[in-house]
């Protein structure tokens, strides 16, 4: 069973250590469901990548398929043997509730939500802690994107122990014969329903072309202005929680305690700056 | 084959993490790699000899497709005697065939073939194992199979029937 929490040595002197939950990351496009040959890895609509027991056959391929190491397998049992690995508390989700680990994490480190939304929220919290994160949603494209997203303190991903070098095409794309038409999502043109609009005319091709275009301009200007207006609403809210949360308790400006006059340390050989 | 029957008995007891040094991180090893590269070589020398002989129509290997049908279907047999071990539950080898597809996956379609050839190599199989038994009589013994039109003396001369209607000599 991996270690499920991970620390890095921190480079940076007098900072503690960083801690990383590592789960499974529940792949839009999950490599180990597309390996399985009995179909027993599942992506639910809940977004959590479920196990059925009552088929494996155990032949563990799926552990060789996922690219971030997540299934795990009991070796010590003889005749019951399961793949191990998060499900997102699957029962959970249908009844409504949190993930165990979310509702348990005291200083709110997990959240839960739509993945739209959770973008939106990471990005929101790496822009309003300049040169605090790295600037990278991790999970957002890697793999064909995950439902699990990352956001790491600086200087890397890498020393957390994360690859870096994973892509943006899924599993499945990687080795499928035709290519995947779902997979030019983020281009395709959508009407305000979201489907690409579509108008007949009796009258001259040329006509029904220019006037579908037209159409299809005003939906995607209208698309982006709502996306545009939701952003700024979350961010305006983030900041504002934000605010709230490193407000000053006193009314007296804060000034920083005195230092004693130091001379630059020069760096000694066979040392790390 | 002492030491082989106590690791039997030690897998299916005590699971594979007694007797191998998988891991997450190593989830297949020299048994299942190793074995299904000899076994699945086994059966291509089967399947070659008896291509060459019966479609292509080479007659010299007739005499070497018997045995090399044989070593065949031992090999593909083994092969899944090997999956018996390293899978985790191997009553449910067939799952994927007959209960629930996977059909994204390669590996669905390496067991339908493992399925399906070995069902082809017993058949292959099949008839020494009759003869062997008593329940059929070998090839030359049996009637239609030479052409007594060309060794009667009163019958005017019969042509030769094409090959394809003849009966197959196994």
């Amino acid at each position: 069973m991996p270690i499920p929490w991970s620390t890095s040595t921190s480079r940076r002197r007098g900072q503690p250590p960083v801690f990383r939950k590592i789960q499974c990351n529940h792949c839009l496009e999950p490599a180990c469901a597309s390996a399985c040959f009995v179909h027993a890895l599942t992506k639910t609509e809940t977004g959590a990548v479920v196990y059925d027991p009552s088929v494996c056959v155990g032949c563990r391929y799926c552990m060789i398929a996922c690219p971030f190491n997540i299934p795990a397998y009991e070796y010590h049992k003889a005749l019951t043997p399961r793949i191990m690995k998060c499900t997102m508390c699957y029962p959970r989700l249908l009844e409504g509730k949190l993930p165990g680990c979310v509702e348990a994490c005291p200083k709110e480190a997990l959240v839960f939500g739509k993945r739209r939304e959770l973008v939106t929220i990471a990005w929101g919290r790496i822009g309003s802690h300049p040169g605090r994160y790295i600037e990278h949603v991790y999970g957002e494209r890697e793999m064909g994107g995950t439902s699990w997203l990352t956001i790491a303190p600086k200087p890397s991903f890498a020393a957390l122990g994360m690859d870096e070098h994973l892509g943006t095409t899924s599993a499945p794309e990687l080795t499928s014969g035709a290519p995947d038409r779902r997979a030019g999502r983020g281009r395709r043109v959508a009407g305000a329903a979201g489907r690409p609009v579509r108008r007949h005319q009796a009258s001259g091709k040329k006509v029904a072309a220019a006037e579908q275009q037209e159409a299809v301009a005003a939906a995607v200007a209208k698309t982006t202005a709502d996306a545009e207006a939701k952003l700024t609403e979350k961010l305006a809210k983030a900041e504002a929680e934000a605010a709230k949360r490193t407000a000053p308790r006193s009314k007296r400006p804060w000034r920083p305690p005195p230092r004693k006059p130091r001379t630059p340390r020069v760096p000694q050989t066979g040392e790390d700056a | 084959m002492v030491a082989g029957l106590v690791i039997t008995v030690m897998r299916f007891t005590m699971g594979l993490g007694s007797v191998t040094n998988l891991s997450a991180n190593n989830p297949w090893g020299l048994w299942i790699s190793f074995d299904l590269l000899c076994g699945v070589a086994l059966a291509a020398g089967g399947y070659t000899t008896s291509t060459a002989c019966y479609i292509f129509g080479y007659k010299r290997f007739h005499g070497a497709v018997r045995p090399a049908i044989l070593t065949a279907f031992l090999g593909y047999a083994l092969v899944v005697l090997a999956l018996h071990y390293d899978v985790g539950r191997p009553w449910r080898l067939v799952y994927p065939i007959f209960y629930q597809q996977g059909t994204t996956s390669v590996l669905f379609e390496v067991g339908l073939c493992v399925f399906i050839y070995l069902t082809v190599l017993f058949l292959e199989f099949l008839p020494a194992a009759l003869e062997w038994w008593g329940r059929v009589r070998p090839a030359a013994q049996r009637p239609g199979q030479v052409d007594h039109g060309a060794d009667h003396p009163r019958r005017h001369p019969v042509h030769p029937a094409p090959k394809f209607a003849r009966r197959p000599s196994i």
